[in-house]
């Protein structure tokens, strides 16, 4: 294991960089840059005045030598300046970054406490009504789009039930119950698919091991089923289920983009969008390294906490 | 080659035989989950395929005077903000939203099993260097990963389709390339290469029909989210542009009108809701039904 972690580390390493040249070669490949958006903006440029931006942007030096000291700049914490919002790109993301975190750790708590019971529920009484039920709607779950559901969300809190959530982003260190107020719809959107998940694992997980030797020895030996149940069955059944939920919070990543957007929550996802559509490279760029990163980690502590879980896994 | 074959149909692997195949089918058709996600999926098949015959209307068709107007017998799920008939646009843009789907699930499904045999097969130096590529594009969520390729090379059909197969050929590439390291130690295979079969025969004609239950149950999947990512890409304006239709594209253009307006928003959503749950229901039922635990 201690020698485990450090070489996933240095992969991690060389895919991040093989990540953001794919990223980098994309950006300039692409005809229309910052300075022509610009130019667009404001026609009859001067020519010599567009030599002049491009030269300010740095986009007059060759390809390699825009990554090389984009790169060098990464290994020293500076991800250069935002072309469009001004100010160090670090700071622009970890601002963003701890509303997108928030968003998918809280949306992933709602997907275990949601999912992980149901599960149970349909492991229980398999192949009977409540299974059939909680079947179909664990796959409508997974079938709903995200950006739907949080319109329907909306919808129904406000013109039905006549109740809007606070629509100004308020931090958590500011005022926790209004945060929490303003993030329910959110995370109930963004959860909801992984509940879905959650629950077939639960189900297909605890089935599994109720068919194991020793839960039949546990049941001979006279103990209540739902002692078998809780301490025998479930403890082994919810090591897959961890894994699978902690790997969904990665996965959620990517969707708290589209929700952010429904939503208009200022996270980092929300934010890459409109670098995009400015052509703010340095903010692009930065994005994109920062939640690679964040998904490889994420992605490493659970397959770490599955060792931990199960010591029949080793990592060599 | 004929004894390779045999060989391999003996040794359990294999060529899969006419009977064998008609019992497949067999098979899945008895299955309910199957049945149910087969017929609801032909059902939007056919709906992409002969839009005319369910809907006499012109999807772009203006009618401001009429704009905005709830569900009536005339138009049955409403007009949207330029008076254009709702249940019309939803029957057109299911040509977009499944064509987008099934054009890049086709190519990543080519593309990622072609790699992956190939990376299983010749191990070694393909294997790595396919690996550490595939690796890069799974260091990403995916989702975003699409947003950020579509964002980055413009709004268009084209665009769509190529970030979605870029996104999802890793995912058959994983599917493809361990049963290929399984099949290529089997002794049909030994079998085949020593009465000569070339590389690409062994692979296309032998290890092939042998990976592909997996492809399918994966090809199935991938389809449910292609679909949702192309809507995705829509709503957020990097998809099918207006006035062409797609299910995202209409819940895009309905965004603005969602409290006065809700049928714009809400009959899209659920058109795409239903023809997910149908390829999800063909693909849980595929994947139950090849289990070999549940044979």
């Amino acid at each position: 294991m201690y020698a485990y972690v450090p070489r996933r580390l240095a992969c991690t390493g060389v895919t991040l960089v093989g990540l953001s040249l794919v990223i980098f070669v994309l950006l300039r490949m692409v005809p229309g840059d910052i300075v022509s958006q610009m130019v667009d903006l404001q026609a009859q440029a001067d020519p010599r005045q567009l030599e002049e931006l491009r030269r300010f942007f740095g986009l007059d030096q060759p390809w390699h030598v825009q990554y090389i000291s984009w790169l060098a700049g990464v290994v020293t914490g500076n991800l250069g300046q935002s072309w469009r919002l001004g100010g160090p790109v670090l700071n622009h993301i970890l601002d963003g970054m701890s509303v997108t975190l928030e968003l998918a750790f809280l949306a992933t708590l709602f997907a275990a406490v949601v999912g992980i019971p149901f599960g149970v529920w349909a492991a229980v009484r398999q192949n009977r009504l409540e299974d059939g039920v909680l079947r179909i709607a664990s796959l409508a779950g997974l079938s709903v789009p995200v950006f739907w559901q949080g319109s329907m969300l909306i919808l129904l809190f406000s013109l039905y039930l006549r109740w809007t959530p606070p629509m100004r982003w308020i931090s958590p260190l500011d005022d926790l119950a209004n945060n929490l107020v303003l993030m329910a719809l959110p995370v109930v959107t963004l959860g909801t698919a992984s509940a879905a998940v959650v629950v077939r694992m639960t189900r297909n997980a605890l089935l599994e091991v109720l068919r194991q030797d020793y839960i039949r020895t546990a049941h001979s030996k006279g103990l209540a089923g739902r002692a078998v149940l809780l301490s025998h069955a479930l403890r082994n059944a919810l090591i897959p289920v961890i894994t699978v939920t902690g790997l969904q919070m990665g996965y959620l990543l990517g969707g708290a983009v589209v929700v952010e957007e429904v939503f208009t929550l200022p996270g980092v996802g929300r934010m890459l969008l409109q670098g995009l559509t400015q052509r703010d490279y340095p903010l692009v760029q930065g994005a994109v390294l920062f939640v690679a990163i964040l998904f490889m980690l994420i992605n490493l502590v659970t397959d770490l906490v599955y060792a931990l879980l199960d010591p029949r896994i080793r990592y060599s | 080659m004929a004894t390779a074959a045999s060989a391999s149909r003996h040794s359990g692997g294999g060529q899969a035989g006419p009977s064998a195949r008609r019992r497949a089918v067999e098979g899945a058709l008895h299955n309910r989950l199957v049945f149910l996600g087969l017929t609801l999926g032909l059902v939007f098949v056919f709906m992409a395929l002969l839009p005319n015959l369910l809907t006499p209307a012109d999807p772009y068709k203006m009618n401001v005077s009429h704009a905005m107007a709830g569900p009536t017998s005339e138009n049955w799920l409403g007009t949207d903000n330029f008076g254009r008939d709702v249940w019309t646009r939803i029957v057109y843009g299911s040509r977009s939203s499944l064509g987008i789907a099934f054009a890049s699930v086709s190519v990543a499904c080519s593309l990622g099993t072609l790699l992956g045999l190939l990376a299983g097969y010749f191990g070694k130096t393909v294997d790595q260097v396919f690996g550490r590529l595939m690796d890069i594009f799974f260091s990403f969520p995916s989702l975003l990963l699409a947003i950020i390729v579509a964002g980055i090379l413009g709004p268009s059909m084209q665009n769509v389709i190529l970030a979605i197969t870029v996104v999802y050929t890793p995912f058959f590439f994983r599917v493809a390339r361990g049963p290929t390291l399984v099949e290529k130690e089997r002794e049909y295979i030994l079998a085949a290469r020593t009465l000569g079969a070339s590389a690409p025969r062994i692979l296309l004609r032998h290890v092939l029909p042998n990976i592909l239950a997996p492809v399918v149950v994966q090809a199935s999947v991938t389809l449910c989210y292609a679909i949702l990512t192309e809507a995705s890409l829509s709503y957020l304006g990097l998809g099918i542009q207006p006035p062409h239709p797609s299910w995202g594209s209409i819940l895009n253009e309905g965004r603005p009108y969602l409290q006065i307006a809700p049928w714009i928003s809400v009959f899209p959503g659920l058109t795409i809701m239903l023809a997910v749950l149908a390829f999800n229901l063909l693909g849980d039922g595929l994947r139950d039904l090849w289990d070999p635990r549940n044979v």
